[in-house]
């Protein structure tokens, strides 16, 4: 394998992309990613219960009631019936001849009216028992660490899915064949497209991970990580544009490669810890370990190198079995 | 008009068959029925995130906690094991002095946790010790606007049956609609089509159907493997329907705007993200995001899980098949003035 032409390769696909505005894409996607991850992270961290007061209620009132839960501040009491009955649970607050009554629509879960309550109870009343606050002063919260996690997994989704539709396009285009007159191996040819599909991953993990403010974390601890998974992620993508002859089965063939991506990291949250092990032969569910243990956990090197040998020794596997059919499949002379 | 309009779908059926977008849709359906049935548990096994070490001669607090909710504390004896077990970032430690009963409470936080959350702790704990200390919580009556409603939750593994619908069967179309256009784009059909009679509105009514018919078969197969078929399937149907119908129309709209699926794929992977953003908001209730409620997926979620696990709130599924047609009035339109622009004028 010639590394000159498998850089000639990846400045080729490239320029491509910037032709198709791929790249700018690219470069607008991170900043959209966490400007989306500001608005969650603080959202989810903060989610309590949305009370609905009216004015009379007072404004010292409304404003305690502020520092426990979302208070929206409607017109009066037919305003606030209105705001009850909208879709979302929303509790609301009314003074009737002198005392507190809370205002619900009849289908809110088990906690909703109880924590109104606990929190009216609070914003109302003197305390029974004097309660203090300590703080260890850690700042990254898990929360962020999971949205962190899941961008970073999005971003090898997007590499799975830019590498395949950029063989498709090949194929589509007859580039593919035109390739063949040139002094280029099927190897050198995937080699360019993976190459270039790592160097969008990192640029895309990274840039939405600084600009989300997720951390603290160790970036080599990532760098690891992400070539790790990024196996795994070139192999479904190859896959997906050697089966595929056309976009619109690129598009089925997605669907699955990207489901296998995304559904195991959402799985092994839910999953009870004793069926895990169903989740150990997919090279996801180590990514999603890893990434976890370096964005969430702050997990060790040993642990890390772990996750990340497993997950790279699967994919290997996975990329010898495959190297027969994609080689087959991805031949340049047709 | 009903011919040309039967062979447009026709034709979009034949291709999605072909490219075995059907087998897949059948098949995505059967693998999430699978999870949801056997893989994702009925409830949720929490790690405790309460440390509690209680200092007074009665141990009430730690007492009540051991008894009430053994899953969610963890008791501790000693300032050592104290702080050892705060050291996992999700604990929140609880400390509780006092000579015989309670008399001071201090919570410990990480730092990261909101001014929200942090209060609503303390309001928790001051509303528990008054309970224990007077036998009576305190309370206020309510008032219930719709008496008589509110069904029983439902487990962790179907409450994600309507999330699936929403993201699997209604959601579907709107990259494969894309797809489709590049392809007649790259083939010059559009351009063939122009000059026969079919118009515009036509050919992304019939695509959007097709894609409709695909987001039926997955939502049905999903409802039937894990709700069973006594289900509210008029409603079920109805919403995915006109959610697919309308997400269908707007991911056109946005791929008229591109070359290529290389060139729409970002965009429309970020779009995506936005319209799941509800999603987010169905499992956290109290959460609150400025304008989600615009979004076409919001009244959507809310409709399917108000028609897989009724509350007796039929207005929820009116709000939401009236805020679907309302935003189906905008799309159509948009959709059609802007495949006029984009591929008519630009002779695409």
């Amino acid at each position: 394998m010639k590394s000159r032409r498998v850089w000639s390769m990846i400045k080729r696909d490239f320029a491509s992309s910037l032709r198709d505005t791929i790249t700018l894409w690219i470069l607008v996607f991170p900043p959209l990613l966490a400007l989306l991850a500001r608005l969650l992270v603080p959202a989810v961290g903060g989610a309590t219960v949305t009370l609905v007061a009216t004015p009379d209620l007072g404004e010292a009132l409304i404003g305690r009631l502020a520092e426990y839960a979302a208070v929206e501040v409607v017109a009066g009491r037919e305003a606030l019936n209105r705001r009850v009955l909208r879709l979302d649970p929303a509790v609301g607050v009314a003074r009737e001849d002198g005392a507190y009554r809370l205002i619900l629509e009849g289908n809110e879960g088990d906690q909703t009216e109880s924590v109104a309550a606990i929190i009216l109870a609070d914003a109302v009343g003197p305390r029974a028992i004097a309660i203090r606050s300590r703080d260890l002063g850690r700042t990254g919260s898990p929360v962020a660490g999971f949205v962190a996690v899941m961008f970073a997994m999005m971003s090898l989704v997007l590499a799975v899915s830019l590498i395949s539709l950029n063989i498709v396009e090949d194929k589509e285009t007859g580039s593919i064949t035109s390739l063949a007159a040139a002094p280029l191996t099927r190897w050198e040819y995937l080699a360019g497209k993976g190459l270039l599909g790592l160097a969008i991953t990192l640029l895309m993990v990274f840039a939405a991970l600084y600009l989300m403010g997720a951390g603290p974390f160790d970036p080599v601890k990532v760098l690891v990580v992400t070539l790790g998974g990024f196996v795994s992620a070139a192999l479904v993508g190859f896959y997906v544009g050697a089966i595929s002859d056309n976009q619109i089965a690129a598009i089925a063939g997605l669907k699955v490669g990207n489901l296998l991506f995304m559904m195991v990291p959402l799985i092994t949250l839910v999953l009870p810890d004793r069926l895990e092990f169903i989740l150990y032969p997919a090279p996801t569910y180590w990514t999603f370990l890893a990434y976890r243990g370096a964005l969430v956990d702050a997990a060790g090197w040993p642990q890390l190198l772990r996750w990340s040998g497993i997950n790279l020794a699967l994919s290997l596997i996975l990329v010898a079995l495959s190297a027969r059919f994609l080689g087959r499949r991805l031949s340049l002379r047709g | 008009m009903l011919r040309r309009f039967s062979a447009l779908v026709a034709r979009d059926i034949k291709l999605v068959v072909r490219n075995h977008h059907l087998t897949i849709v059948v098949a995505v359906a059967v693998l999430y029925a699978l999870l949801v049935r056997f893989l994702i548990p009925a409830e949720l096994a929490f790690e405790p995130n309460l440390v509690i070490w209680d200092r007074t001669a009665t141990r009430a607090i730690a007492t009540w906690y051991r008894e009430t909710e053994p899953g969610r504390a963890k008791v501790v004896d000693s300032e050592a094991a104290y702080e050892e077990a705060l050291r996992e970032a999700n604990r929140i430690g609880v400390k509780v002095t006092g000579d015989r009963l309670p008399e001071e409470l201090e919570l410990t936080f990480q730092g990261f946790e909101g001014m929200r959350s942090r209060r609503l702790l303390e309001a928790i704990f001051s509303f528990q010790v008054t309970a224990m200390l007077r036998g009576v919580p305190p309370g206020f009556p309510a008032t219930v606007l719709r008496p008589g409603e509110g069904g029983e939750q439902p487990a962790l593994n179907l409450s994600l049956v309507p999330v699936l619908v929403l993201f699997e069967a209604a959601m579907l179309g709107m990259l494969l609609s894309a797809v489709l256009l590049f392809g007649e784009k790259d083939e010059q059909t559009l351009r063939a089509y122009r000059v026969s009679p079919g118009g515009i509105a036509e050919y992304l009514l019939a695509r959007s159907l097709t894609m409709s018919i695909l987001a039926l078969i997955s939502a049905a197969v999903l409802t039937l493997l894990t709700v069973g078929p006594a289900a509210n399937w008029p409603v079920i149907l109805a919403v995915v329907f006109l959610g697919s119908m309308t997400l269908t129309l707007a991911a056109m709209v946005l791929a008229s705007l591109f070359r290529n699926v290389g060139q729409f794929y970002l965009p429309y992977f970020l779009i995506t993200l936005v319209l799941m953003l509800p999603m987010v908001v169905y499992f956290q209730p109290g959460m609150r995001l400025p304008l989600i409620d615009l979004l076409p997926t919001y009244p959507l979620v809310y409709a399917l899980r108000e028609a897989y696990f009724p509350t007796g709130s039929p207005g929820v599924m009116t709000g939401a098949v009236l805020q679907l047609l309302a935003t189906l009035a905008v799309v159509l339109p948009l959709a059609i003035l802007t495949f006029r622009r984009q591929l008519v004028v630009k002779d695409v």
